[in-house]
């Protein structure tokens, strides 16, 4: 069966059929997290690396002053830090935002599969560019942007990130992740937090519904978060 | 010709003389442009991918009210929009900070060399990591820390990356910019960061000279900065390669 993470690799354009089905062959072994549980700690060296097949996870640091901060979100197909794939020493920590289902293949099967699939390093490296992308687009609304406006963004970008991993349009998003990680991820204290996300129920764009978020209007989400940037 | 490209790959990876030799044989373009200059636009398709060999640029996005958000500087040795490599749209306009010098080349040429070659690959994909841990640590900046911390981030940051193809550790940073441009970079005002600029000074952890930043006192401006730089993947090379890290 095909895991998500060729799932995900795919949509680069780049790989053929041989490319899959050698991902499809890796034969990881499956891990499961429970929600909060942090699933690879900052400072690691794994010898394995790991890659979301169900659920949510986020990538966060403590600050000297004790404020968490979330900079990024993983959704199934990517994985949980390409950083383990170059050897690299993790530099921040992944936490499961809901129950995650993982797979783990070892770093040096996966180095053996691109050195006979160049492909596979040129689509790794296209998921990194496109995320590149995003993080630019997050500094770029830290900028200017209101408090609506940067939680509108923190949605919409969400709701077309999971759409792009999955493949289909969903009005709910796959966790339900508290006003605590909106408002490490957005800067924002969480009495602003909470404030501003009744603003945005009043107005009819998120609700959170039976433990999940599920955007009402996607338009109007799209149109706050262009309002931050040309 | 590939000076400080090649030392920042080498940074990560020893290559071999085949590898270099790949590198050095592709058929790359040279050119110049003014400060200021738009090297890559916004919205541009980009079949080419690019490093810098000399001089400052930056990517940066244009708010709607006007403002200019850096989201990141590019320094020697350093390649820009890889979104060439998947003909990808460029997301952000990159434009020269300096005179700088870049070498350009044909992406399918520049990824065809990639795939003969598994050590450039790596490198390759190290780079693209290093960028995104770059870019995330400004969003923890913009997002959560005060000007002054920001700044003194900032400084240690570039030094560092700078670091990577010079190797020299004077503790001098070049700096070709102005206070508009870090302003532009941290969601600043330029009296917001002269200010915080005088503070770094005041405290004896900084002295600014035309064009360069001196650190004359590295551990109290690391204390300010909250640095922890693991996240710039700076590691010495396997088999005892000379460290990048060691301090004098």
């Amino acid at each position: 069966m095909r895991n998500r993470l060729s799932q995900r690799l795919k949509t680069s354009h780049l790989l053929r059929d041989e490319d899959l089905q050698a991902l499809d062959a890796l034969q990881p072994q499956v891990r499961l997290y429970p929600a909060r549980q942090t699933i690879l700690p900052s400072g690691a060296t794994p010898a394995t690396v790991l890659w979301i097949e169900h659920g949510w996870a986020c990538r966060s640091r403590r600050l000297a002053s004790g404020a968490m901060a979330v900079f990024n979100f993983v959704l199934p197909g990517e994985f949980i830090d390409p950083a383990v794939v170059v050897g690299l020493e993790t530099d921040h920590a992944v936490v499961a935002l809901s129950d995650v289902r993982a797979l783990e293949a070892p770093v040096h099967a996966l180095k053996a599969l691109m050195e006979r699939h160049p492909r596979v390093g040129e689509a790794i490296i296209y998921g990194a560019v496109e995320d590149g992308a995003r993080l630019r687009d997050q500094i770029a609304h830290l900028g200017g942007s209101s408090a609506l406006q940067r939680i509108a963004f923190l949605f919409h970008s969400l709701a077309r990130r999971q759409a792009a991993a999955s493949g289909a349009a969903s009005a709910y998003l796959d966790a339900a992740f508290g006003h605590d990680v909106i408002a490490a991820a957005t800067g924002l204290s969480r009495v602003h937090v909470s404030r501003t996300l009744k603003l945005m129920r009043d107005r009819g764009l998120v609700e959170l519904q039976q433990r999940r978020w599920r955007i009402l209007d996607a338009e109007a989400l799209a149109l706050l978060s262009a309002g931050a940037s040309a | 010709m590939l000076t400080a490209f090649l030392r920042r790959l080498e940074s990560y990876l020893q290559l071999t003389d085949d590898d270099r030799h790949a590198l050095a044989s592709l058929r790359t373009r040279q050119r110049i442009y003014d400060k200021a200059a738009v090297i890559a636009r916004e919205g541009e398709k980009l079949e080419r991918v690019f490093w810098l060999e000399e001089g400052w640029a930056c990517r940066y996005r244009r708010l709607r009210n006007g403002e200019r958000q850096i989201v990141n500087f590019i320094l020697p040795g350093e390649f820009f929009d890889l979104q060439g490599l998947v003909s990808a749209s460029s997301d952000h306009t990159v434009s020269a900070l300096s005179e700088v010098k870049v070498f350009e080349a044909r992406a399918d040429d520049f990824s065809a060399t990639a795939n003969e070659r598994p050590a450039i690959l790596n490198a390759l994909l190290w780079a693209s990591v290093v960028e995104e841990a770059i870019l995330r640590e400004h969003i923890v900046q913009l997002g959560r820390q005060p000007a002054v911390t920001r700044i003194a981030f900032l400084i240690l940051e570039l030094y560092r990356r700078q670091l990577l193809t010079t190797r020299t550790h004077d503790q001098k940073l070049d700096f070709p910019v102005g206070h508009d441009v870090i302003a532009d970079a941290l969601g600043l005002s330029r009296v917001h960061v002269s200010r915080s600029l005088k503070t770094l000074r005041d405290r004896g952890c900084i002295a600014m000279a035309e064009r360069h930043i001196k650190i004359l006192h590295l551990e109290q401006l690391e204390e300010i900065a909250e640095y922890d730089e693991r996240y710039l993947h700076i590691q010495p090379l396997a088999g005892g390669g000379p460290t990048l890290l060691a301090r004098r």
